[in-house]
């Protein structure tokens, strides 16, 4: 039916909370959906990367003349090669401190050192394996604690990058390895802390994760000397576009950043990764360049953060918690990428989703000389929210209360003041946390298990975070003479559904159907600017453009229909109304849309703020395990997740978005980690680096919303991208410290790690043979 | 010295004859994709793990980054271009796909689809654990698998239906 | 991830096979690829000449002859899992199949590729180890044998000559209504074990005849537990009696690596040996681990 300007039949909501399919299923289910992986251009060049052996050392010498005499070898590139087209070569969105190649040093395992560029990537492989260089090994630093306080400096020198208020005092820093401290002071720790009946504190770890997206990095560079076309795998065109024409010194508009679908990203594809080297070669080559991963190299490209946190907690004798001091040490890798800004937005809501009247936070972005650390799926908070809310049951058992009361009686709830001061709103932690309880059927007793090897066990956790603020979007609809509306946008759907569920947004506001709404494919040439699709925000952020400018495009619409003589009312036919007015069907409607939040930013030393977050995510997760006694086997016979989602646009978008990130956790959890000998990565394949299959689904998966409105919500929604990850790993661990009685203080919680912990709780531990 | 030793195969892709000269030491996933254009089989690990090129070699799924393309000759592959009926038409696998919503990056989803296409052929009445155990060998980084079991089951039925 | 140069041979015959291995030199044999490839992939290995197997005829099937199970080379996992003879005569390689990989690479790998790669904890070396296989192979000089127990050599290395090619395995039957169990603790369904465990027996009127364990993924090759085999011929089987002498697998020389470590796998030698041979025996039949997954 064609599209009219005021049906009469419209409803709201009619599109709006309808689990419409998602818009490109039928090519993704057919083999049609195009990735960057798998694009080629006509008389395109293949990259591939000779990188460092040894974790931090000055280079002596790279000898690359083997790999030219390999016939098809067009370039064997060195950072001397790359300062001869790009006068300065380092990149990065928060510090300037990335070279394209390792430049005068190596700081890590596995750094690009040289690229080979050959008609063939079989040939640049090949090559590849006949350069050679010789490094004079200096001291690295690996962890994050000792990062703080060693005298072995990553940097000579920190270059901060102009986009962060908070990191300019960084300027030309020397002697440190860190990258920001952001510090939290509310009320008087020490004070509180000392006078209270009970005194906790607890140091937690995680471990070295990384995104494994299925489509591997992968960018495709054609430069021109008048303008520069990529086609990229990146979850944010828009800064790439900035950074590139930084380096370029180019005015934006010669640069063109072209994504198609994304074989996912989980915050991988970030910010800039193979773009600045992509382009070094297009320009040396002369031919549009493809730089692609493989699995392994994904291990050397960018990761989750490590962390230690110390966390300190004093509790009254009513069991409320009067006092809390957090110290969190991330270790960010060689390179700073997003590092500083996890560190400051994740590390205000350290001490969780509790209301504290005396809070202490350190958090301290700290480089290494491992792979680089950024952006996955919770930006930090899953890091911090293992630490707090094992915290929390450990002082609830230790204290014999319920763990569920203890909670209750210390939630943040609507209307108090959050520990950065911003008076809590849209904030229903209990809601989410009583929803768990409901289907973990808590109340009910609980079977412990018949077997005498086999311990049963349960557990919970809540969590919250601020979503990442201020943050830009701008959106356009695109209404065509014959009706038909076209949406540019530039949130990247990596597999999340947005442009599904930004269609529905558009489809809501112009009364059509979602199904005839077109998304155009990303395109810094025809999308406007978007901040990133990063931290659960395009929802919300893009959301409220998308609507704007659907709004916008239905006014305009409304102004034509009045302009031609139609009476108020009118349910004209969309064409017939570019045919009055233009006379044939010609003509458009544009409509436009842009959206920042309000914010404040923290204030420098206490880290308070009025308006430090436009909305907040929570969630909760409830975990039933059967620990096998005799092996340390964790089973896990149910996990549930719950989250509020605002509203859901798309209830089966936003089910699929809770369970995928709840097993992704999952295996975070019990068994993913990079080993890491010397800073050499020791399991960088997918046959090493185990991730959840199949088989590990637990018997039961539940994955659950409550709708809550989000009062500034486009439509009461907010993001749900990030949120499912926060509570499943300190839920199982929860569950299985109640199952047979040991605690876990470091991820993952693999059978060796829980057989050992039982082993030292009986007195007998499993000593080295 | 450079050895480009060099075979010419024959190979029916989805219905058609290929005869094409190719290097021995290419796969028949790189084969499929760089010389006959067929981009929807898709490389992820590269070794075997994830699932996502597998195909159907004669019938039977096989992964296709562990085959050299010189093996396919004179055999039947079909990838995941030729699981629809038709230009117009999904096949009921797809749509349960689909309509289940059993892809959110769609990555995976062509090595999930031949699998499936098998292992349908082989079980087409599956409870849900002999569903999980006959795809354990291909791996989803995004959905939870959730989707992907409803997906395989609600397709059983579909095509139960698409028989009677 | 790219394999290197090489040159292909496709033989249509053994001897063409064995005569091409003879003289080409850095030759790989491809079976079924499940291993080769990916180390190609990865450029672990770096041959110039690989001679692809699957065209040579007569080296792929499975008979019974005389009480031993003879499987051509070339068999495919997928034929032995789907064989009715294999899950008559030989329920322990019937059970263990279920472990190995996956369908996809069922459908491709070969049992005579897997036994040469050799993985200590792959499943059907262990299932050869504890049923006392006998491998043929050939070579320029002619055939021979090569009993299970000294076909491994060292890390993933078989006792064959660089210019021999396996041709088939031969396992010895256990009589009708002996029991099997198969069982393995991996880090997920379908990967190499951590560590498995492989228990045959023979129980006449109440008490074990003929006993054979064999655990796998502890040390570079599976070991039989020729400790525990004695100790239990004679007896009654009983959980203690298992506990009991199962403790002796401890002292196995194991094997540390980023999955486990020496203690931990020799700790999961002695739980798994017991809980084998208690599931070989009838004994653990609720046990939660052996419940399906």
């Amino acid at each position: 039916m064609a599209a009219t300007l005021n049906p009469s039949d419209a409803k709201v909501g009619s599109q709006v909370g309808r689990s419409v399919p998602r818009l490109e299923g039928r090519d993704k289910v057919t083999g049609r959906a195009e990735y960057t992986h798998v694009m080629r251009l006509p008389g395109m060049v293949y990259a591939k990367l000779f990188r460092s052996t040894v974790a931090h050392g000055k280079i002596k010498s790279i000898d690359t003349s083997a790999a030219k005499k390999v016939p098809g070898v067009l370039h064997v590139v060195t950072v001397d090669d790359v300062m001869k087209v790009l006068k300065s070569p380092y990149y990065g969105p928060a510090f300037h401190d990335q070279p394209i190649l390792a430049h005068e040093k190596v700081r890590f395992v596995g750094e690009p050192v040289a690229a080979v560029i050959a008609t063939d990537p079989h040939i640049a492989e090949q090559a590849v394996q006949l350069i050679t260089a010789e490094y004079e090994e200096m001291p690295a630093v690996f962890d994050e604690v000792e990062a703080l306080t060693s005298d072995v400096f990553v940097h000579e020198q920190l270059k901060p990058a102009h986009t962060f208020a908070d990191l300019k005092h960084l300027k030309d820093a020397k002697n440190t390895n860190v990258a920001l401290s952001y510090n939290l002071r509310r009320g008087d720790f020490d004070k509180a802390f000392a006078a209270a009946e009970h005194q906790f504190e607890h140091e937690f770890k995680t471990q070295k994760v990384l995104h494994l997206s299925f489509e591997p990095f992968a960018c495709i560079c054609d430069f021109k000397d008048t303008h520069v076309t990529f086609y990229d795998s990146s979850q944010g065109p828009s800064f790439v576009r900035t950074e590139i024409a930084r380096l370029l010194g180019w005015p934006e508009n010669k640069v063109r950043i072209k994504v198609p679908y994304l074989g996912s990203g989980y915050g991988s594809k970030l910010y800039i990764k193979l773009e600045a080297l992509a382009l070094a070669l297009a320009m040396i080559a002369r031919k549009p360049v493809k730089v692609a991963h493989t699995f392994e190299e994904m291990f050397y490209q960018i990761t989750r953060h490590p962390s230690t946190f110390r966390i300190k907690s004093g509790v009254d004798k009513n069991g409320k918690i009067v006092a809390r001091k957090c110290e969190v040490y991330w270790n960010g890798g060689a390179y700073a990428d997003i590092g500083p800004r996890v560190t400051q937005k994740s590390g205000l809501t350290a001490a969780g989703p509790y209301d504290i009247d005396n809070v202490w936070i350190d958090s301290h972005a700290l480089y290494t000389n491992v792979t680089p650390s950024g952006a996955l799926r919770g930006f930090g908070v899953p890091q911090l929210v293992w630490a707090y809310e094992g915290h929390t049951d450990m002082m609830a058992r230790a204290l014999k209360m319920d763990p569920v009361e203890f909670r209750r009686k210390n939630l943040a709830i609507e209307g108090r003041a959050h520990a950065t001061g911003q008076i809590l709103q849209d904030h229903p932690i209990e809601k989410v946390m009583d929803k768990v309880l409901e289907r973990m059927e808590w109340s009910k007793p609980f079977d412990r298990g018949g077997n005498s090897h086999i311990k049963r066990g349960r557990g919970f956790a809540i969590a919250n975070k601020a979503v990442i603020s201020p943050t830009t979007s701008v959106a356009i609809v695109n209404v065509s003479a014959d009706g038909s509306a076209t949406l540019y946008c530039g949130t990247v759907d990596m597999g999340q559904g947005s442009d599904t569920a930004m269609a529905q947004m558009v489809a809501e506001v112009l009364n059509i159907p979602t199904e005839d709404v077109r998304v155009t494919p990303r395109d810094t040439d025809v999308t406007p600017y978007d901040m990133g699709t990063l931290g659960s925000r395009s929802l919300f952020h893009m959301g409220h453009a998308v609507r704007r400018a659907a709004e916008d495009a239905r006014d305009k619409l409304k102004a034509l229909a009045k302009e031609v003589g139609e009476p108020e009312g009118s349910n004209i036919p969309i064409a017939e109304l570019f045919q009055k007015r233009y006379g044939m069907q010609a003509g458009n409607v544009i409509g436009s849309g842009i959206y920042k939040p309000d914010y404040t930013s923290p204030a420098p030393g206490t880290g308070q703020s009025p308006n430090v977050t436009p909305f907040w995510m929570l969630a909760g997760s409830g975990a039933e395990v059967e620990v096998d006694t005799e092996t340390g086997h964790v089973k896990i016979t149910k996990l549930i997740t719950v989250v509020d989602c605002g509203k859901a646009i798309n209830p089966k978008s936003v089910e699929t978005q809770i369970s995928g990130a709840a097993l992704m956790h999952l295996g975070f959890t019990m068994f993913e980690k990079m080993h890491i000998d010397g800073g050499q990565v020791t399991n960088a394949s997918l046959a090493d680096y185990k991730i959840p299959g199949f088989h590990d689904l637990p018997t039961k998966l539940e994955s659950l919303y409550v709708e809550h409105d989000q009062s500034n919500g486009p439509f009461g929604a907010k993001g749900v991208g990030e949120v499912a990850t926060f509570c499943v790993g300190p839920a199982l661990a929860n569950a299985i410290d109640d199952a047979c009685g040991v605690r876990i203080m470091e991820m993952p919680l693999n059978a060796e790690t829980v057989y050992r912990a039982l082993r030292a709780k009986m007195g007998k531990p499993l000593e080295d043979a | 010295m450079e050895m480009t030793d060099k075979r010419t195969i024959t190979v029916s892709v989805n219905g058609t004859k290929h005869t094409k000269e190719v290097p021995v030491r290419i796969t028949l996933a790189d084969f499929i994709r760089y010389e006959l254009g067929l981009t929807g089989t898709h490389l992820g690990c590269e070794h075997g793990v994830c699932g996502a090129c597998t195909i159907l070699l004669d019938g039977r799924s096989a992964r296709s980054c562990l085959m050299l393309a010189v093996q396919a000759d004179g055999h039947e592959v079909l990838t995941v271009e030729g699981i629809a009926p038709g230009p117009d038409a999904l096949h009921p696998l797809q749509e349960a796909f689909r309509d289940n919503h059993g892809l959110q990056c769609g990555f995976c989803t062509p090595g999930m689809l031949t699998t499936l296409l098998e292992f349908l052929g082989d079980n087409p009445d599956p409870t849900e654990q002999e569903v999980r155990v006959a795809i354990s060998g291909n791996l989803c980084r995004c959905t939870g698998y959730q989707g992907i079991v409803l997906a395989a089951l609600d397709a059983a039925k579909r095509m139960k239906a698409g028989r009677a | 991830m790219k394999p290197p140069p090489f040159q292909y041979h496709d033989p249509k015959t053994l001897a063409e096979a064995v005569g091409l291995l003879g003289t080409l030199d850095n030759a790989k044999l491809l079976a079924g690829g499940q291993s080769l490839m990916p180390m190609l992939n990865m450029r672990f290995v770096l041959p110039d000449h690989v001679i692809d197997l699957n065209l040579v005829e007569g080296m792929a099937g499975i008979k019974e002859t005389d009480g031993v199970l003879e499987i051509g080379a070339m068999t495919r996992q997928r034929e032995l899992e789907f064989s009715d003879l294999v899950a008559a005569k030989c329920p322990l390689l019937h059970q263990a199949l279920m472990h190995v990989g996956h369908r996809q690479t069922r459908n491709r790998g070969t049992i005579g590729g897997s036994l040469c790669h050799l993985d200590p904890a792959a499943e059907l070396v262990t299932v050869c180890m504890a049923h006392d296989a006998t491998i043929a192979v050939a070579g320029p000089g002619g055939t021979r044998e090569i009993a299970f127990a000294d076909f491994p050599a060292g890390y993933l290395t078989p006792a064959i000559e660089l210019n021999e090619i396996v041709t088939a395995i031969r396992i010895p039957v256990w009589p009708a209504g002996h029991k099997a169990a198969f069982i393995e603790f991996s880090r997920r369904h379908g990967d190499f074990a951590i560590v498995s465990a492989a228990a045959l027996l023979q129980i006449d009127g109440g008490r074990i005849t003929r006993a054979s364990l064999t655990i796998g993924g502890v040390a570079v090759a599976p070991v039989r537990a020729t400790e525990v085999e004695q100790a239990i011929v004679g007896q009654a089987p009983t959980s203690e009696l298992f506990a009991k002498v199962c403790e002796s697998c401890r002292s196995f020389e194991a094997m540390a690596d980023i999955h486990a470590s020496a203690e931990y796998r020799q700790h999961l030698a002695v739980v798994l040996a017991r809980r084998a041979l208690e599931k070989a025996a009838d004994l653990a039949d609720n046990a939660p681990w052996n419940r399906a997954h």
